[in-house]
């Protein structure tokens, strides 16, 4: 399994859907560089999986089968694991939906009865 | 990589995409080359800019690696000298860090069996080797071969001095400015190795007609940047110092002066500073 760097699988997507696509249609969507393309398309090139021409770039059959294989990896993103709060620094109790439509925004006042309420830490 | 949020055209972005596929050291220099088009903006400036870039001799680690082999073969199998009494020299002067001694550290992992102490940080330590003793004097880059021929002189000098008179000289350098290099091997007769021979940018490249037009459109070029930085002058660095016109850098290292200033000199005609493609250190 290879690990994508985003503006790769932004290309590879982008290539997937429409086969050739115009180099400077990358910085308008995704702010790209020159440098970014120029990277993508020299490594990509060497592996046969895409020709420049012209301003264009174009994916190969063989990098049509490439995404095809490495889908997963190029249309998922990947779980950002410091985003991730750990189990046992969750809040125990969960409040319902209507519970939370009784506290009023930063009142901190109001979120230290609920939290007596229901008996949390 | 950063993305780019500056505005840009669409004939500039292919232009400059395009140059980073055929310079590849460029990809890592996004910033600076989208700045240096946006400083030159005419054709002829451009063209010349995307030429010179295309001629540059840019090394990073791995080139490195491959000419401190370079070295050791030619140290032990042509020169066949031994660890025994061969003493490598930075030809620094100067207690501060400079090329030199950034270069004498990466041959140490080429030489592994050598010890410490064939491998010195300055000249001034040759009143500690024996007579009899191998001195391969060692230099990042050679310019105009000035420098390198005042430390020949120096050296050899010191070691009639000191009537060690049986101890040999060498000379070894990354890259040196082929008219520098002859100017050594005018005036000495020492074993002279450098890995890259490189031509003025400009003089040694362009046909008879064209040249005198190119070296006027850089000096053109030169008066977007500022007359003056600290201390020193533009005008001393020229085409680069000693009007080298050269066209050479190691990742990580300080760029030679003699390099054209385009490249490196820090502040523009008005006064503010710029993103330069290299830093001198």
């Amino acid at each position: 399994m290879r690990n994508f760097k985003s503006y790769e699988k932004e290309i590879f997507r982008e290539l997937y859907k429409d086969k050739s696509v115009d180099i400077y249609f990358f910085y308008e969507k995704y702010g790209l560089s020159p440098a970014h393309i120029a990277k993508f398309i020299l490594n990509c090139r060497e592996k046969d999986l895409v020709q420049y021409s012209d301003g264009k770039i174009l994916l190969t059959q063989s990098g049509i089968s490439y995404v095809d294989e490495n889908k997963k990896e190029i249309y998922l993103d990947s779980i950002t694991r410091w985003k991730k709060i750990p189990k046992n620094m969750k809040l125990e109790i969960q409040p319902t939906i209507e519970e939370i439509l009784t506290l009023s925004n930063n009142d901190e006042q109001s979120f230290l009865q609920y939290k007596e309420k229901k008996g949390a830490d | 990589m950063k993305r780019d949020n500056r505005e840009i055209d669409p004939l500039t972005f292919k232009e400059l995409l395009e140059l980073s596929m055929d310079v590849k050291w460029l990809i890592r220099y996004n910033i600076q080359l989208a700045t240096i088009w946006n400083l030159f903006k005419g054709d002829e400036e451009r063209e010349l800019i995307k030429t010179l870039l295309g001629r540059f001799t840019y090394l990073d680690s791995g080139d490195i690696m491959q000419i401190t082999q370079k070295i050791r073969q030619t140290v032990i199998e042509s020169w066949k000298l031994e660890s025994t009494n061969t003493f490598f020299v930075a030809t620094s002067d100067n207690p501060e860090a400079d090329g030199s001694q950034a270069f004498i550290q990466s041959l140490k992992n080429n030489f592994a069996s050598w010890k410490e102490r064939n491998f010195n940080n300055s000249v001034s330590n040759i009143e500690d080797f024996d007579n009899n003793s191998n001195i391969v004097l060692v230099d990042d880059f050679i310019g105009s071969g000035k420098t390198a021929i005042r430390r020949l002189k120096w050296v050899n000098d010191k070691l009639y001095e000191l009537e060690k008179n049986k101890s040999r000289v060498y000379f070894i350098a990354i890259a040196g400015m082929e008219e520098g290099i002859n100017n050594i091997n005018k005036e000495f007769y020492e074993e002279l190795f450098v890995a890259h021979k490189l031509h003025k940018g400009i003089s040694d490249y362009f046909s008879d007609s064209e040249k005198g037009k190119m070296l006027e459109l850089m000096l053109t070029m030169e008066e977007r940047l500022g007359a003056k930085y600290k201390r020193k002058k533009l005008r001393d660095f020229s085409l680069g110092y000693g009007k080298s016109e050269a066209l050479y850098t190691v990742e990580a290292l300080s760029t030679p002066n003699n390099v054209f200033p385009v490249f490196w000199w820090p502040v523009l005609a008005d006064g503010t500073d710029w993103d330069t493609f290299f830093k001198r250190l």
